[in-house]
């Protein structure tokens, strides 16, 4: 089948190219180009040259390999042969043209919900509204088992639900209208919602909390684990400018805000807040909560015969450390800048979740999102600090500004988000041995698990 | 395989070596950087600055090594001067270099401070113009984050926008602190023209880093990195591939068959030498350091200029309690200054003058005072209150020739740990920049009208500002120069000397803009011939 697909690709060329354009409505464009952004396409399908936005080749990390997004431009090379037809069972199904299966890191099962009058516009948006591009991204191979492509089909049996979610026309700002953007484009629940044992979203915990690579996209619920204490102008605020008084948007999540919501229109930011005020708590996967556990100041300040050759840094506490490096933002006492402008780390999610992956991400790579005037950047503290000493800073962090009650952070913790070691779990790490052995259903349920455990590297140097 | 240990070696990691490293490690060569100091993260020098009592040295926290002392290390720098005048000089041996510690000013020359000689008929001319210099000092400006204003006449001459830009600041100025907009509003109806100084602190988010919070503390160090330093440029050329070795200090280059220079030897902390080879060298190790290495070495000396033509922007300072609330300390540690005197016809006569308004917190330059005065308790808070707000200090950033008898050479008298010299420097103030007392003395009497001056210190000491210029000067001339246009030696074609020792003239302005340009012009050179 490998080797037919150019065959196949050169016979679309030839005999599909015109069809495709005259499906393609020139008054859908600007609402395609609505669409997309929307969907965040670009976030996946850009290209890493500058070659534009949906040229493709952009690497997603996974734990078994990288994943490559492809040239979605009316090219030849990208999808300008694919019939609507075609496109829209991509879209909804995970199936290309020539019926290769698509690897979940593409969210196709919240593209499912999405309304026929969105699906062509955005089809005619990447037909008519984007320069081609004949850029052909690297070939994605993951390697036995997962190079078996049609093992998907199984997972798509169980886990592709095909309904269209409805609200798609509703009212703007109406919480219809946001139910139907969280749970298609937007697709909040490819990463906030768990996955349970066959990496299916677990529907009767939406938008519970789920994990991307090192970092946890944390409970979104109305809850008291969850956002049940942001209002609505924090929710619509945290979308168009990555930040609110309760945190500030990091990782994956800072990616989608600065490419997707902040281009989004506000009604529709309003939308999503106007549901997700309505989503029904889920308990776990949120801030810790309750008494802290400050440094006294004994700790912080030391008598001035501390200072040896200006150099030796081994007896630097978690405290020590935190005013030396963080204290001039962030303020002794945790409570940031009296302006905003540098976030309070009290009652900053990142800061009291369970898993300290948010925490130690942003010490190492800071928090370069600028979308909001009012408030400065975090720069990259990785190159400054040992893992002993990011461990040490941010076991402070967490107890004294966070919650007495969370773990300390261990070194080993440290260095593996560094350098991007994620759990894979046992049915990851053997899946080699298990599929030969014949258990089918393990390997389809490591296929699945890509689109948990993928990971886009954004080392911000 | 190559036969040599690296394509470069570059001697020396702060804004000078790192930008050329930088340069040279983007475009695939490989390179080596020699620091004689250690690496120091930006909060442990912050860390240092909070538990160390001396707040106005801004030396003190950084490290402080047997095997590299810097300039205030007892004994390293035996200086000659005037009885009116003490050499004294600041820099560290740190990775990143002294813009650790500086205040950030980004100033471009003028373009007749590259034509002294020819257009005034004193000290010399550059081989190089303005407008040839022009394009590199907009890719340093581009990396080192500069905010400043496009419109000033920093000349002061009434020559519009000046010197001429092809392209704008990267960053707009931050908003003029009060100090500055009461020093406009009382001395330009004198005659007197203010300009912003053009500065390497972020007035936005810029290349990673935040925006300036008004934290006053430029020197000794950023807390948060608002501020340019070197290390940023030193972290970016190790990313791009450029292998970083600190604690090696360089003593020697070793010359071969035609005059090529070999190999660099460097000595560790344990006394232990170690040598590398290398298709080219570039000696950036600060204007007092590079000398002494060329010296120890024997090359690149055939002028026997090397080490001469010492320069700095040898001055006055005058501070006094104005009649009104200044308020200075808002913002960064300088901002404004007087530059109508930078290019009159008077330079064919005396020094050149820019007049710097410090801009610091100065509740330490009062407080001492005001102890010895008896002043204890509520009525201490009160006078410290009090002056704190009126506290102006204004210096003159005085021209210098390059005199070929100001000198800095090794002192094999004194030695550090691993039996290294220290520098013997001999500076005297010569009638070019004594005879700018007049006319100094008349401009501080006009702002101490201005401003119903309580004179606190009179402006009769003479100081230096720290910023060495002319021991490794460049010329046409091999005969009377030591590098030439493009900073390679005119003795050895495979070495360059970087560093604001280059400097022909000196003009009225901190030099590090000017060398950062001239390293990326010569990392430009030498990526194309490697």
């Amino acid at each position: 089948m490998k080797h037919m697909r150019p065959i196949l690709v050169l016979l679309a060329a030839l005999c599909a190219g015109p069809l495709s354009a005259q499906q393609a409505d020139p008054a859908l464009v600007a609402a395609g180009k609505a669409v997309a952004v929307a969907g965040d396409c670009a976030a996946c399908h850009t290209n890493p040259e500058g070659k534009g936005d949906f040229a493709g080749g952009y690497g997603v990390d996974s734990p078994l390999g990288t994943i490559y997004g492809a040239n979605i431009t009316p090219s030849p090379q990208g999808i300008g042969d694919w019939s609507f037809d075609q496109f829209d069972t991509a879209m909804r199904k995970g199936r290309a043209p020539d019926l290769h299966f698509l690897y979940p890191a593409m969210p196709y099962t919240a593209y499912a919900g999405m309304a026929e009058s969105d699906m062509k516009a955005l089809y005619s948006y990447l037909q008519l509204g984007v320069d081609p591009s004949d850029n052909v991204p690297p070939h994605t191979d993951l390697g036995f088992p997962f190079s078996f492509r049609a093992i998907m089909a199984g997972w798509n049996l169980l886990f592709l639900n095909g309904d269209v979610v409805a609200g798609a026309n509703a009212e703007a700002g109406s919480a219809a209208r946001g139910e139907y953007l969280v749970k298609t484009l937007a697709h909040c629940s490819t990463c906030h919602t768990p996955r349970n044992a066959l990496m299916g979203e677990e529907s009767d915990s939406f938008l519970g909390g789920g994990a991307v690579g090192e970092w946890i996209a944390p409970n979104i619920t109305a809850g008291p684990d969850g956002i049940g204490d942001w209002s609505r102008d924090d929710i619509a605020r945290f979308l168009a400018t990555g930040r609110n008084a309760h945190g500030v948007a990091g990782g994956e999540m800072g990616t989608a805000v600065e490419r997707s919501f902040s281009k989004m229109p506000r009604s529709d930011l309003d939308a999503i807040a106007a549901y997700l005020v309505s989503v029904p708590a889920v308990a776990g996967n949120g801030p810790v909560r309750g008494a802290r556990d400050p440094a006294s100041i004994p700790d912080i300040e030391p008598p001035l015969s501390g200072l040896n050759d200006y150099i030796d840094t081994t007896d630097m506490s978690g405290a020590r450390l935190y005013q030396a490096a963080c204290a001039t933002c962030h303020g002794w006492d945790g409570m940031g800048s009296v302006d905003g402008a540098h976030p309070a780390l009290v009652g900053n999610t990142a800061v009291a979740l369970d898993d300290p992956g948010n925490l130690v991400m942003t010490i190492l790579n800071g928090a370069q999102l600028t979308l909001d005037p009012d408030a400065s950047l975090m720069p990259a503290f990785g190159d400054q600090f040992t893992d002993a000493e990011v461990a040490k800073l941010a076991s402070y962090v967490r107890t004294g500004f966070g919650a007495k009650a969370l773990a300390p952070v261990t070194q080993a913790q440290v260095w593996n988000i560094r350098n991007g070691v994620v759990q894979t779990g046992w049915l990851l790490a053997n899946a080699k041995a298990l599929t030969i052995a014949g258990l089918g259903l393990g390997a389809l349920i490591l296929i699945a698990g890509l689109a948990v455990l993928i990971r886009r590297r954004r080392r911000i140097r | 395989m190559s036969d040599y240990d690296a394509d470069v070696i570059i001697i020396g990691s702060g804004t000078i070596g790192s930008h050329v490293a930088l340069q040279c490690a983007q475009a695939g060569k490989s390179v080596i950087i020699l620091e004689a100091g250690t690496k120091l993260p930006r909060w442990k020098a912050v860390q240092n600055f909070h538990e160390d009592a001396a707040k106005r040295n801004w030396n003190a926290p950084y490290p402080r090594l047997p095997w590299a002392p810097h300039s205030y290390m007892e004994g390293y720098i035996e200086a000659t001067g005037d009885a009116d005048f003490d050499y004294v000089t600041s820099y560290l041996r740190v990775a990143g270099g002294t813009t650790r510690h500086w205040a950030a000013a980004c100033w471009r020359l003028l373009p007749n401070d590259f034509k002294l000689k020819s257009t005034y008929g004193v000290g010399r001319d550059w081989p190089i113009s303005y407008d040839d210099l022009e394009p590199w000092y907009v890719k340093a400006e581009r990396s080192v984050g500069v905010s400043g204003t496009a419109q000033d006449d920093q000349s002061g001459q009434n020559r519009g926008a000046y010197p001429p830009r092809s392209q704008d600041y990267p960053m707009p100025p931050e908003a003029m602190p009060y100090s500055v907009q009461r020093m406009t509003s009382k001395l330009t109806d004198m005659g007197y023209s203010i300009a912003h100084e053009p500065c390497g602190r972020a007035s936005r988010p810029y290349d990673g880093r935040p925006a300036c919070i008004g934290n006053n503390n430029c020197e000794p160090a950023c807390p948060i990195g608002a501020m340019y330093s070197g290390d940023m440029t030193l972290e970016k050329a190790v990313a791009a591939g450029a292998d970083l070795r600190t604690e090696s200090v360089a003593f020697k280059l070793e010359t071969g068959e035609g005059g090529a220079i070999t190999a660099v030897h460097f000595r560790k902390p344990d006394g232990s030498d170690h040598q590398l080879t290398a298709r080219r060298f570039v000696v950036a190790s600060h204007g007092l350091e590079s000398p002494k290495l060329l010296l120890m070495s024997d090359v690149a000396n055939s002028s026997d200029q090397v080490g001469r033509n010492l320069m700095d922007h040898t001055g006055l300072t005058f501070s006094f309690l104005a009649d009104e609330p200044l308020w200075t300390g808002r913002g960064s540690v300088q901002h404004g200054c007087i530059v109508n005197r930078r290019d009159e016809p008077s330079r064919a006569q005396h020094s050149a003058i820019r007049y710097s308004f410090r801009n610091l917190v100065p509740n330490l330059d009062i407080a001492p005072d005001l102890i010895e005065q008896g002043l204890r308790g509520e009525a201490l808070d009160d006078a410290i209150r009090d002056r704190a707000g009126r506290y102006m200090q204004i210096s003159t950033m005085s021209e210098t020739l390059a005199i070929p008898t100001n000198r800095v050479q090794p002192n094999p008298d004194w030695t550090d740990s691993i039996g290294l010299p220290g520098l013997k420097v001999t500076y005297r103030l010569d009638r070019y920049v004594r005879a700018m007392l007049p006319q100094a003395q008349r401009d501080f009497a006009n702002f101490a009208q201005a401003f119903g001056a309580e004179v606190l210190t009179a402006p009769n000491q003479w100081r230096n500002q720290f910023h060495i210029m002319g021991t490794c000067i460049m010329g046409d001339d091999p005969a009377d120069s030591v590098v030439d246009k493009d900073c390679r030696t005119h003795d050895h074609d495979n070495l360059f000397v970087v560093t604001t020792g280059v400097m022909p003239t000196s003009a009225t302005v901190n030099p590090t803009l000017t060398g950062i340009a001239l390293a990326i012009r010569a990392g430009d050179t030498l990526v194309k011939e490697l």
